[in-house]
């Protein structure tokens, strides 16, 4: 048996497979590319402080030009810098909302998984009630109920999100419950505390992490209609549910660029999310490579 | 006798998740709030209005006592009143809540139309060029934001071209000259019973713009669906010895894959739906459709909570109910569930 | 004249990790109302082999050489349209496990009619009457109840019994029957090749017998053919080979098979494992496990020769029988 190199990357495995997807690679440069924009917004932009919601009112609604690519909205404001400023938020809401969501769902589910009986019957009833409401809705009421602010945004929906990896982590659970190793772990005794964290979790991870690959993009979406309505993030900050918004008067009567470009980072940012999601997902299981 | 069971048993699963949403929406309305009569009683409200407003809604007895009148009320169909108009929310949503629904049903059913024939194609030949366009499009549908289609929309069909009227659900002239005359609430169907064409036509022509942005989210999600269910279920055996007894590839995709994959698609009706209802509240207020969707959206910037509340009922029970319609469907296709 | 004749047929796989040999020169002939038996273990290219005939590779498998007859056609050559022809009509097929061979949304009935309807003409109920004949004379049971009624509802041995229906409803001359008692219980498994039997012989129809089992073959068949690592290691008439298997692989299976009075600790097995079809094969692909391994065997490839009318085997240890 010869030794391999220690960093080759093995013909077949996931690795190989996710960087052999071209959809997968050109979304993983994109969202590098807006997380660097978001990050550093102060030192990107000479219009730090409009990115911030400093008003301009000389450059009211000007078109775009080599001064301002992508215009300026109704007060002025560089639209370039509002992204940037507005990516902070449309990013962290996204980000923030799906690991929220997994933290509280994941260890819900395996508890309900590896426990079954009753308390998993108890956990899957509440998370069918969660599910009966149409997306958005509940977060909707719970958003209005907490008053309108980005971090009540952030929580209404993650409120909401939870039982989808609920579900999902009890269905891993189950899978990998009977397993040899696990029953000889609870044999001799190990806390069911420590098999849940040590045993199962590991084992489980994966396709909870591809579905939260695949929900940051809808999590965005989501977070962009909160703002959209109002119950989001509040002026004088921005994200980029709020520029749509902002400039959504003013789109038909000619200044088309206020509601352009913001639309334009969301449909582009939650379709990167979804193509490196399915590739994650594609390279995580051999079974689909097989079929795709 | 199989299908009896699966029945009650199913409509019980829906009857507790009413009572779940009951008890959810009391939740969020009640106990989250910091001061609840103060969101009921709307915007900048008087201390006397607050006060009136606690005992109006026993906010001094206990949760329990509350929630018995909170049921009582909505059981007795009495969803309140708005703080914003003062007007009865049932009336309100007798309006609204068809709007919505005829908006929503025209997207799913474009959702289906287009996404199942597209999936089963897609899924039928991988790695066609056709697969990977319509898995582009697929990623698209449900990546872009409603409202901002919308918008798109507008210009393109509206302002360019000219083809489509920009919002409403009727002419002014079409209103003025044909007045629909209403009992259903939809508008198709109203004109249609009264043989009002010239309004039929009218409404038809203001709803394709509007259903057609609603329908890309689930038009996405139907085309991903039913393309991998196809491939799963085209790798069945029963595919191969279809394939093996000669038959057509016509019958083979259309007629018994289709069958075996629509199932989770079906599921996928239920998803469209609620999917269609999400984007029916971003969008209607672009399209000034006067549906649930502005009415809440409204409400929001007027900080009107019992409308929003009474919306999130009325709509998740319509959701329910849509639900227990697939899984009885789900029932009628697949012999298992039925006879088993 | 052969009804089916398979010539030097090569089949490739595409894999992550290479390009798999799945078949290396295959080659037989089925007579008219012969039942022939396909044998060998796991992989060694017996399923391929009948799915290269029906035309229903696996995308990721192509046919890289060789021809396959049935009448005067090369099956390989038709379009798809011709094969739509062939398929079902002319030559069916069968599979190892009726349970998920039959769709499971369909009855029985609707099933059948989907073949009869496109391979033959006829009014509706001229089909019905059929059907019910056809599903009497495969032994299912009140025909006319059963026609009604959804694969689960079956037993294992009605379901394959039903898939054979399904197989005969376009009369067709050739039936390629992939393992198709494996998956049943033992009892249900020999009234099942008594069917198949009787069939052959009340119909005239010719049957590829795709097995592992020797025994069965032995039950069944008139013709064998011996598949190991995709060539054909010996093949002839059942008398011949087992009264005289020539090649050493032949001779281990024969040994491996449980005889009267023997108990499971008399049964003999090969020891090593089949080539994987990846790695490039010079010589002998059994060479590596036969004890009887000489070393020119790991270079030439060794080729059938004739050793009576009717048995050939592919083994460098009759070449000195044959020529000398």
């Amino acid at each position: 048996m010869k030794t391999r190199p220690r960093f080759r990357i093995e013909s077949g495995s996931s690795a190989w497979f996710l960087l052999r997807d071209r959809a997968a690679l050109i979304s993983m440069a994109f969202l590098i590319f807006v997380a660097l924009a978001a990050v550093f917004a102060p030192l990107l932009t000479p219009y730090a402080n409009q990115g911030r919601g400093d008003p301009d009112l000389s450059a009211k609604f000007r078109a775009p030009s080599i001064e301002h690519p992508f215009g300026a909205d109704g007060l002025g404001r560089d639209q370039v810098a509002r992204l940037m400023f507005g990516a902070r938020r449309s990013l962290s809401m996204g980000l923030i909302v799906v690991l929220a969501a997994m933290a509280i769902g994941t260890p819900i589910g395996m508890v309900a998984g590896y426990l079954g009986g009753w308390i998993d019957e108890a956990i899957m009833r509440v998370t069918d009630i969660f599910l009966a409401f149409p997306p958005l809705l509940l977060a909707i009421a719970i958003a209005a109920a907490l008053g309108a602010s980005y971090i009540n945004a952030v929580t209404a929906i993650a409120a909401t999100w939870w039982p989808w990896y609920a579900r999902l982590a009890r269905a891993q659970t189950l899978s990998v419950r009977e397993r040899a190793y696990i029953e000889a772990a609870r044999s001799i005794g190990v806390r069911d505390r420590v098999i849940i964290r040590r045993h199962i979790l590991p084992n489980i991870m994966t396709p909870i992490i591809v579905q939260g690959t695949l929900d940051v993009g809808t999590a965005i979406l989501v977070a962009a209609g909160l703002s959209f309505i109002g119950l989001g993030t509040q002026a004088p900050f921005a994200d980029w549910g709020v520029m749509i918004s902002d400039g959504r008067l003013f789109f038909l009567s000619g200044r088309w660029w206020m509601s352009t470009f913001p639309g334009l980072a969301i449909f582009l940012t939650a379709m990167a999310f979804n193509f490196l999601g399915d590739g994650v997902r594609v390279a995580a299981d051999p079974r689909l490579r097989r079929l795709l | 006798m199989a299908f009896l069971s699966f029945l009650i048993r199913r409509l019980g699963l829906s009857v507790f998740v009413f009572v779940g949403v009951l008890i959810l929406t009391f939740i969020v309305s009640r106990v989250i709030p910091s001061n609840p009569a103060a969101l009921y009683a709307g915007a900048r409200p008087r201390p006397d209005q607050v006060a009136a407003i606690e005992k109006k809604l026993g906010l001094d007895k206990p949760l329990v006592e509350q929630f018995r009148v909170y049921v009582g009320d909505l059981l007795g169909g009495d969803l309140g009143e708005s703080y914003h108009s003062r007007r009865s929310i049932n009336t309100d949503l007798r309006i609204f809540l068809p709007a919505t629904l005829e908006l929503v049903i025209a997207a799913v059913v474009i959702a289906l139309v287009l996404g199942i024939p597209i999936g089963v194609l897609a899924g039928a030949y991988p790695r066609s060029a056709f697969d990977y366009a319509t898995r582009f499009v697929a990623v698209a549908g449900v990546s872009v934001p409603s409202f901002w289609l919308a918008l798109i929309a507008q210009f393109i069909f509206f302002s360019q071209l000219g083809w489509l009227p920009l919002g409403s659900r009727i002419s002014r002239d079409a209103s003025l000259f044909y007045p629909v005359a209403l009992q259903t609430g939809f508008f198709l169907i109203d004109a249609a019973i009264s043989g009002n064409w010239q309004a039929w036509l009218d409404a038809l022509h203001h709803l394709i713009l509007p259903a057609l942005v609603l329908s890309a989210y689930p038009v996405g999600v139907t085309i991903r669906m039913t393309q991998a269910s196809m491939l799963e279920v085209l790798s069945e055996t029963y595919v191969t010895a279809a394939r093996a007894a000669g038959l057509s590839q016509r019958v083979i995709l259309f007629k018994l894959a289709l069958k075996n994959a629509i199932m989770p698609t079906l599921t996928v009706v239920g998803l469209s739906f609620a999917y269609s209802i999400t984007g029916a509240f971003l969008v209607e207020t672009i399209f000034s459709w006067p549906g649930v969707g502005k009415y809440v959206t409204e409400a929001v910037l007027n900080v009107d909570f019992p409308v929003i509340i009474a919306v999130t009922l009325v709509v998740t029970v319509v959701y329910i109910l849509v639900n227990l319609l697939v899984d009885l469907t789900q029932a009628f296709v697949d012999p298992r569930v039925r006879l088993a | 004249m052969a009804l089916l004749r398979v010539e030097n047929l090569h089949v490739r796989f595409k894999t992550p990790f290479g390009a798999l040999r799945a078949l290396r020169g295959i080659d037989f002939d089925l007579a008219r109302g012969d039942i022939l038996g396909l044998v060998g273990e796991t992989g060694c290219g017996k399923s391929v082999t009948g799915r290269s005939v029906m035309r229903l590779l696996d995308e990721n498998a192509a046919v890289t050489g060789g021809r396959i007859f049935f009448e005067d056609a090369d099956l390989l050559r038709l379009t798809e349209g011709e094969m739509h022809k062939i398929r079902g009509n002319r030559i069916a097929m069968i599979f190892q496990d009726p349970a998920t061979a039959l769709n499971p949304l369909f009855t029985i009935g609707q099933q059948i009619d989907d073949v009869q309807r496109t391979h033959r003409a006829g009014s509706t109920r001229d089909r019905r009457r059929a059907r019910l004949e056809l599903m009497a004379s495969v032994g299912l049971p009140d025909a006319a109840q059963m026609a009604d009624v959804y694969p689960h509802q079956l037993s294992g041995g009605q379901q394959q019994r039903a898939m054979i229906a399904l197989s005969l409803a376009a009369e067709p001359d050739v039936i390629i029957a992939d393992e198709p008692t494996t998956a049943l219980d033992v009892t249900i498994q020999a009234q099942i090749l008594d069917l198949l039997r009787r069939l052959q012989r009340e119909r005239s129809i010719s049957v590829v017998l795709i097995t592992h089992d020797l025994g069965i073959v032995a039950e069944t068949c008139q013709k064998v053919v011996v598949l190991y690592a995709g060539r054909v290691v010996e093949k002839g008439t059942v008398e011949a080979i087992f009264a005289d298997p020539q090649h050493p692989y032949t001779r281990g299976l024969l040994a491996a098979l449980p005889r009267p009075g023997s108990r499971g600790t008399d049964l003999k097995v090969i020891p090593g494992n089949v080539p994987s079809g990846l790695e490039a094969i010079d010589g002998c692909a059994f060479a590596p496990r036969c004890e009887f391994v000489m070393e020119r065997c790991q270079r030439q490839l060794p080729p059938l020769m004739s050793l009576a009318a009717e048995h050939q085997a592919a083994c460098l240890l009759h070449e000195a029988a044959v020529h000398g």
